[in-house]
């Protein structure tokens, strides 16, 4: 005779917590997290750092995008048990000091209309201009691809873009 | 749709214009700003309208509390009803205020006008600020000037549901390229003329032109919604495709046609929706032009063209 095994129904799930360090728009952080907590949860809520967007949620529109390391990431698919010891800049650490270059030429060239992908949107311009200060229009394109934006039809973007270019190019 | 939501459809407008406690030029309307560039085409066609400076102007919008009924923020209407607005408020006014400017200054009406920062007087060939909108404001502490305005935009006399009193133009040419191996259309490059009147705010008016042209590119070559059993079955953006970046063409440019006709009492038109009306057709005719074939549904069917042609024996 097999003998069933019954589960105990009292039996819950609890939350397994870890211990991260990060830095944060270069401060920083020490946090007790799910192992699987989202970045993008992460920030809006244990750092209040809200311009970070959630959109699609499966890493294709970019709305959620941040610099994990110098390079651009969707943090909606980065986790918690990712980040020990990472350096995470956000939207809100640009511009801490007066307006960045990148947002006054946002708000020159039309660079945004609603808003909602712009944090993301920025951040993305920020990764590629870092990397290469003189972009062509095939690298700028290139570097965008992750980033939807429904309102301005991306003309504005790249408007924005060729104004942070130093007029060596032709 | 050059301005009004058409027949059959609630459409009230209204705003409100008065001089403040504060010494500033108020002017309050029900609109909200949502990244169109209202706010800017508020504060240029009120200081056209009145001869203020932007300095002296206090827009309010947003709180149901201390706005008058303005209509929906949607569709091609803001501009067009801020502009509506404003032409019947300015009279009573400006009246108003020169009325109060008069008996303060003790000048004739006549040789008073609204400028920046306050009332102005010409006398003798010469101009110069005679009274501040501060000092006007003390002046009009126990009666206030304010000056509110509601109206419903004109419709068509002929019943048609939607149907509007008033239509922009607009006219599109595409180049595009096809790929009869992929059946994939590549649009290169798109021209567009808008005449909708005098262009308010530039930057707007661009935004708008340019995002609704690539917003009907997807509904054209891009973006269909699925259904199976009356499911969903694009329900993120991985199945649902808006264009992206590497979808715009190459060359992308927006005309503005400013001339009205001399009598034309209807002043800007809205640009909400007229980017996106022409540029479908367009595309489908330049598939036409470029391989025989019309498309009669959207978005353009790759496989549908690539059948076709392969029986065509191409």
């Amino acid at each position: 005779m097999v003998e069933k095994q019954i589960m105990n129904p009292e039996h819950s799930y609890e939350p397994q917590f870890i211990s991260i360090s990060l830095i944060v728009n270069g401060k920083e952080q020490h946090i007790q997290a799910e192992a699987t907590k989202r970045l993008v949860d992460i920030l809006r809520e244990d750092f209040a750092l809200t311009g970070t967007k959630i959109s699609c949620e499966i890493g294709r529109c970019g709305a959620c995008s941040v610099l994990m390391e110098g390079k651009l990431v969707n943090a909606c698919l980065v986790r918690a048990y990712q980040l020990e010891g990472k350096e995470i800049q956000t939207i809100e650490g640009l511009g801490q000091h007066g307006l960045h270059p990148i947002q006054e030429a946002f708000l020159k060239e039309g660079g945004f209309q609603c808003g909602y992908c712009t944090p993301g949107m920025i951040m993305a311009v920020k990764a590629l201009l870092d990397e290469n200060p003189f972009p062509n229009d095939e690298q700028i394109l290139e570097s965008l691809s992750g980033n939807l934006c429904r309102c301005t039809g991306y003309s504005g973007i790249i408007r924005s873009i060729q104004k942070l270019i130093p007029s060596n190019r032709e | 749709m050059g301005g009004g939501l058409g027949f059959g459809r609630l459409d009230p407008a209204g705003g409100k214009i008065s001089l403040n406690k504060a010494g500033k030029i108020e002017i309050a309307f029900g609109f909200e700003e949502i990244g169109q560039g209202l706010l800017a085409v508020i504060e240029t066609l009120t200081t056209k309208t009145i001869g203020c400076s932007p300095l002296d102007v206090v827009i309010v919008i947003g709180d149901t509390d201390r706005v008058p009924p303005s209509g929906s923020s949607t569709a091609s209407r803001g501009t067009s009803m801020v502009w509506h607005s404003l032409q019947r408020l300015k009279g009573p006014f400006i009246e108003k205020m020169l009325e109060k400017a008069s008996r303060a200054t003790g000048y004739p009406k006549e040789q008073l006008f609204l400028g920046a920062n306050g009332v102005w007087l010409r006398d003798k060939g010469e101009e110069k600020l005679e009274m501040t909108y501060k000092q006007l404001s003390y002046e009009t502490m126990d009666q206030s000037i304010s000056v509110e305005t509601r109206f419903d935009f004109p419709t068509t006399p002929d019943s048609i549901p939607g149907g509007h009193f008033l239509y922009s133009f607009a006219a599109v040419a595409v180049k595009v390229e096809v790929d009869l191996l992929t059946g994939m259309v590549k649009v290169i490059g798109i021209d567009q003329a808008v005449a909708a009147g005098p262009v308010v705010n530039p930057s707007g008016y661009l935004g708008q032109i340019e995002g609704g042209t690539i917003m009907a590119l997807g509904y054209t070559l891009l973006e269909e919604a699925q259904m199976v059993q009356g499911k969903y079955v694009t329900e993120n953006l991985d199945t649902y495709l808006i264009p992206g970046i590497q979808d715009i063409p190459e060359n992308m440019h927006v005309h503005a046609i400013e001339e009205l006709w001399e009598e034309d009492a209807h002043g800007p038109r809205g640009v909400g929706e007229i980017g996106t009306v022409a540029l479908a057709p367009a595309i489908a005719r330049a598939i036409y032009n470029a391989t025989g074939q019309w498309v009669t549904k959207l978005p353009v069917p790759r496989e549908h063209l690539l059948q076709t042609w392969e029986m065509m024996g191409w």
